[in-house]
């Protein structure tokens, strides 16, 4: 079975489970990799359809359905590039004036890797994107791109390298007109220039706001707008700061899935950086994790633990959001080895010398008859470099 | 509105450049606006404004120019901002090939084709005037104008003219009643009555000449006719003398003209005018020439062009700029074959077809032709009296208050014997410079050839505009703000540079005792060449800070568009070459760029290159690292 075939399977589950956003998004994503113009139609007939008859939720499955069952017919060019899009290799950047620097970052991204960057404010985040997207210059060591962009002269290098700022620039006219402006610009002209355009508008839930202009989207959109013209542009590698905030959760969970999909794309994945203060939602979608403090990166390898400072993989540490006080939670885990007890905004930060305690702590807690509010490990997340130090 | 979407959506699709930069929508405007600014020239357009103002001048008298730069402000405000939040190049977005060159092209035509309605404004006017004063009746109401002049006795008779329509062999030479001396001053060979002597022993370098009569050295003759009695005579209480005159021209070796002896006889007025100077006869100058209509043939454009540049056409009274005693002459005698053709009759028609002409294109007038007819004839031969028609009215009214007064110009007569002012207006007047621009800006309407200044000044004005326009769509406002700084303080320190060289001279002006052009345009190619060199510097640099490098980019562009024409000049100021001949007068023989310096369409295109050779270097500066 192959990628393309096991994909249109999995749309057919997500249809079948009544998952129909996803299911259709998968679809859409399936369509794409086909780069086929006559299944872009049905794909846009099958939306103007849908606008017009919001109520036929069932015959809209079933159409889906259908155009899944063409679709697997068709066998589309697999993009199956195993080189690295960008190694980086003893990168640093110093700052004379505060005396700030940022690395030494050894990095390889590969197509269809999402690439975390976690760290507090200042910490050089903005900076170290702007460094891989060659908007700043760096003191020492190399960056190398795959050979194809390193044949290119700067200009067009940088064209193939997305940068999204935090604070995208306002446009004027239509979404629309802007995304086919951005199109054409790229090459893409005529006929195709329209479908590819819809079909991006398709996948980026922009269809209802494709003739807004600038000043009527809400923040999410504006930001789903940029990916839109983004993926457009067919970048190698996408460099993303900050792209979750001023978004509500849902919209946050929906960009992040969108970029967990777009990345795996069978016709032109890509490599994805994205800077982020969300870091339970960015581990979620994240192949790797760099955490920088001051500046200096810690390597976080979400599937296997790479750290170098071992210490911390031998203890479990635990946020908690519990209604008692810091006493009684001391009383109820006085049996466990804990290391540090502290309670920081209402929740409470528990470290643990022993490994992988949390159901232990969890039953404990039940048997006391604790109100949870929640409760979560966080040995392995991030999320633990976020803790004050007492 | 159908056809607009979708010629938008077309070219958004296949021509994503011109969709940005909004030409066809930026051309359609044009026209449009052309096409009600033409309507506004010709319904603005009347008899009131062809007869008192050059046609030129409507565009600002009707307001139009104001409500055009009004309407173009708003245009490129709302242009701007539709072009500006969109930008493939501050995007990073692949260019299409030439993108820049045509990125500057569009700015250049859009800008052009802000100035159109000006043109379009114009021909509206010229149509008007075409309608209004066809060239045409105009030409053939020439003759009428000339005659009918002579009726219209202003007493600005000359008595050159008649000297030169009755004594062709003799040329009136200017003499100044006060000081005695003549005027003119090439060498004056005389003979018989004035004695060379005599004109030695008075002022002591005067011309001597030998007493066969021959060739003399050249020299300042006085003369005072008061020690010639037998030459003077005395005429409105002035003492003039005519002097027949025989002149001998011979080629100059240090002029351009040809020196000229005047061989001088002596002869009194009363020989050359035994019946009185002031006869109707005498009276026909030529007001209106043929001449003034005739268009001169071009072999094609570019002959034209070489030509009509800086030309400026004023000849109404030819008289006074082309050989006016020969004019004169010719009028005369044209003038003098109609009065002999000519019944009483058809000098009233004469003088009636002439009212017409007034009053067809509405130009200030009052004359009772009948009554001046025979006034005139009644004093053909002795016309010493006082003037009819004024050239022109300072006060309207006061000559209707006279003329109902004193009824008819027998009594007015008597009344302006008995005024010490003279200056009093005469009883009747044409407003002559009505009818002067009547005939010009019906010949302005009528002229068949580009207007090459307003075309040469609309494209430099695009050009500006559209280098400004474009340096914002390459480099954000605060860099170009900061680089427009700094440029003005460059320029002053050029200027202090250049003047600090110069040298005070007695004379009180300030110069150099070498090439001044080649002083300064040495200066400014080593100061471009100084902005090139920091520019590569700034641009290899691994630490410069990449907004420094951005203004000195915006400078080293700001100097590629002049540096065309620095080049040119100081070539010039190399290859040119100044010697003293042998008259002691000064000579300059120029190199081609001399002539490429003054041509508008060598010093466009070769600023244009320029800039062209230089946005390759646009795309590589951008995407620098900061």
């Amino acid at each position: 079975m192959t990628q393309f075939q096991s994909k249109i399977n999995q749309t057919k589950n997500h249809f079948n489970n009544s998952d129909v956003d996803l299911g259709f998004r998968n679809l859409v994503d399936c369509v794409l990799d086909t780069a086929n113009t006559d299944f872009f139609k049905k794909t846009i007939e099958l939306v103007s359809w849908k606008e017009e008859n919001p109520d036929e939720r069932a015959q809209f499955v079933q159409k889906s359905l259908i155009l899944l069952q063409e679709l697997e017919q068709l066998n589309p060019v697999q993009n199956n590039e195993t080189e690295a899009l960008a190694t980086i290799t003893d990168l640093s950047k110093k700052y004379s004036r505060s005396n700030f620097q940022i690395g030494p970052m050894n990095i390889q991204i590969n197509s269809g890797e999402i690439w975390g960057l976690v760290g507090e404010n200042g910490n050089g985040k903005t900076s170290l994107l702007r460094v891989i997207a060659k908007d700043l210059g760096f003191d020492e060591g190399t960056i190398r791109f795959s050979d194809d962009l390193e044949q290119l002269k700067l200009y067009n290098q940088r064209s193939h390298l997305a940068y999204i700022p935090q604070r995208t620039p306002k446009w004027h006219g239509s979404l629309k007109s802007n995304l086919k402006f951005t199109a054409s610009q790229y090459g893409i002209f005529g006929e195709e220039n329209e479908l590819l355009v819809l079909m991006y508008i398709i996948r980026f839930g922009l269809w209802s706001f494709r003739d807004y202009k600038w000043s009527e989207l809400s923040s999410g959109y504006k930001m789903r707008f940029e990916l839109a013209r983004t993926f457009l542009r067919k970048p190698k590698l996408l460099l993303l700061d900050e792209p979750l905030a001023n978004l509500d959760v849902l919209a946050q969970q929906l960009i992040l899935e969108d970029l967990k999909l777009m990345a795996a794309s069978l016709s032109n994945p890509l490599g994805i950086i994205l800077s982020s203060q969300q870091l339970f939602e960015v581990e979620k979608v994240a192949d790797k994790v760099i955490f920088l403090k001051k500046g200096s990166p810690v390597y976080i390898n979400q599937s296997k633990e790479e750290e170098s400072s071992t210490d911390e993989v031998e203890k479990t540490i635990l946020e908690m959001d519990l209604q008692i006080s810091k006493e009684v939670l001391s009383d109820i885990i006085k049996d466990f080895p804990v290391e540090q007890l502290q309670f920081n905004g209402g929740i409470f930060i528990v470290h643990i010398s022993k490994k992988s305690c949390m159901n232990e702590v969890l039953q404990k807690l039940i048997d006391s008859q604790i109100q949870i509010t929640y409760i979560r490990d966080i040995s392995k997340s991030s999320r633990r470099f976020f803790i004050q130090n007492t | 509105m159908n056809f607009l979407k979708k010629l938008d959506i077309f070219l958004l699709e296949k021509f994503p450049l011109l969709w940005h930069t909004k030409l066809l929508y930026a051309i359609f405007f044009s026209v449009v606006l052309s096409g009600l600014f033409y309507l506004w020239g010709f319904t603005f357009t009347n008899e009131y404004y062809v007869n008192r103002f050059p046609e030129s001048r409507y565009f600002e008298k009707s307001n139009a120019m104001l409500c055009l730069f009004i309407i173009n402000a708003i245009f490129i405000i709302i242009w701007a901002l539709t072009f500006y939040r969109k930008s493939a190049v501050k995007n990073l977005y692949p260019l299409q090939r030439f993108y820049f060159t045509r990125l500057l092209c569009s700015f250049m035509i859009i800008f052009w084709s802000l100035t159109w309605p000006l043109t379009t404004f114009n021909w509206g006017v010229r149509a008007k005037i075409r309608k209004l004063a066809p060239v045409e009746e105009l030409k053939n109401h020439i003759e009428t104008i000339n005659f009918a002049d002579a009726f219209l006795f202003d007493n600005s008779f000359r008595y050159g003219t008649y000297i030169g329509v009755h004594h062709p062999d003799v040329e009136e030479i200017t003499f100044d009643y006060n000081d005695s001396i003549w005027n003119d001053l090439p060498t004056i060979f005389c003979k018989d009555s004035i004695k060379s002597e005599t004109i030695k022993d008075r002022k002591g370098f005067a011309t001597a000449y030998k007493k066969d009569g021959s060739l003399a050295e050249r020299g300042l003759a006085i003369y005072e006719p008061s020690l010639h009695p037998e030459n003077n005579d005395t005429i409105e209480g002035q003492l003039v003398q005519f002097l027949v005159t025989n002149r001998i021209s011979f080629p100059s070796r240090c002029s351009d003209s040809d020196d000229a002896i005047y061989l001088i006889d002596a002869k009194k007025l009363k020989q050359l005018c035994p019946n009185g100077l002031n006869d109707l006869r005498n009276f026909s100058k030529r007001d209106v020439s043929l001449i003034y209509f005739e268009y001169p043939q071009y072999k094609n454009i570019f002959d034209e062009y070489a030509s009509r540049r800086n030309s400026y056409r004023t000849i109404y009274y030819d008289d006074y700029y082309d050989g006016e005693s020969k004019i004169s002459l010719e009028a005369n005698k044209s003038f003098n074959a109609f009065l002999d053709a000519s019944t009483k009759d058809d000098l009233l028609q004469l003088l009636e077809k002439y009212r017409s002409l007034l009053i067809r294109h509405k130009i200030n007038h009052s004359i009772n032709t009948k009554e001046i007819l025979d006034y005139v004839l009644k004093r053909q031969h002795n016309m010493d009296f006082m003037p009819i028609v004024g050239e022109s009215s300072n006060n309207p009214s006061q000559a209707k208050l006279d003329l109902s007064r004193y009824g008819n110009l027998e009594n007015y007569e008597a009344h302006r014997a008995k005024l010490v002012d003279t200056r009093e207006q005469p009883l009747y007047f044409v407003e002559k410079e009505q009818l002067e621009d009547l005939f010009s800006n019906s010949q302005e309407a009528h002229d068949p050839a580009i207007n090459w200044v307003r075309l040469t000044i609309s494209i430099f004005f695009a050009l500006g505009f559209a280098l400004i326009f474009f340096l914002f769509a390459i480099s954000n406002p605060i860099n170009l703000i900061i680089a427009a700084s700094v440029g003005g303080v460059f320029v002053i320190l050029n200027i202090l540079f250049f003047a600090a060289f110069l040298e005070r001279r007695f004379d009180s002006n300030y110069e150099t005792h070498s090439n001044v052009e080649f002083r300064l345009f040495s200066q400014l190619l080593i100061f471009s060449a100084i902005l090139y060199f920091l520019f590569y510097i700034f641009y290899n640099g691994k630490k410069v800070s990449k907004r420094l490098l951005l203004i000195t980019f915006n400078l080293c562009f700001a100097v590629t568009i002049l540096f065309p024409a620095f080049s040119f000049l100081f070539l010039e100021s190399v290859l040119k070459r100044e010697y003293t001949d042998s008259c002691i007068a000064h000579h300059t023989e120029h190199s081609i760029f001399y002539y490429w310096i003054q041509d508008p369409i060598v010093i466009w295109v070769s600023a244009f290159s320029a800039i062209l050779l230089f946005t390759h270097l646009i795309k590589p500066v951008l995407a620098k690292p900061e």
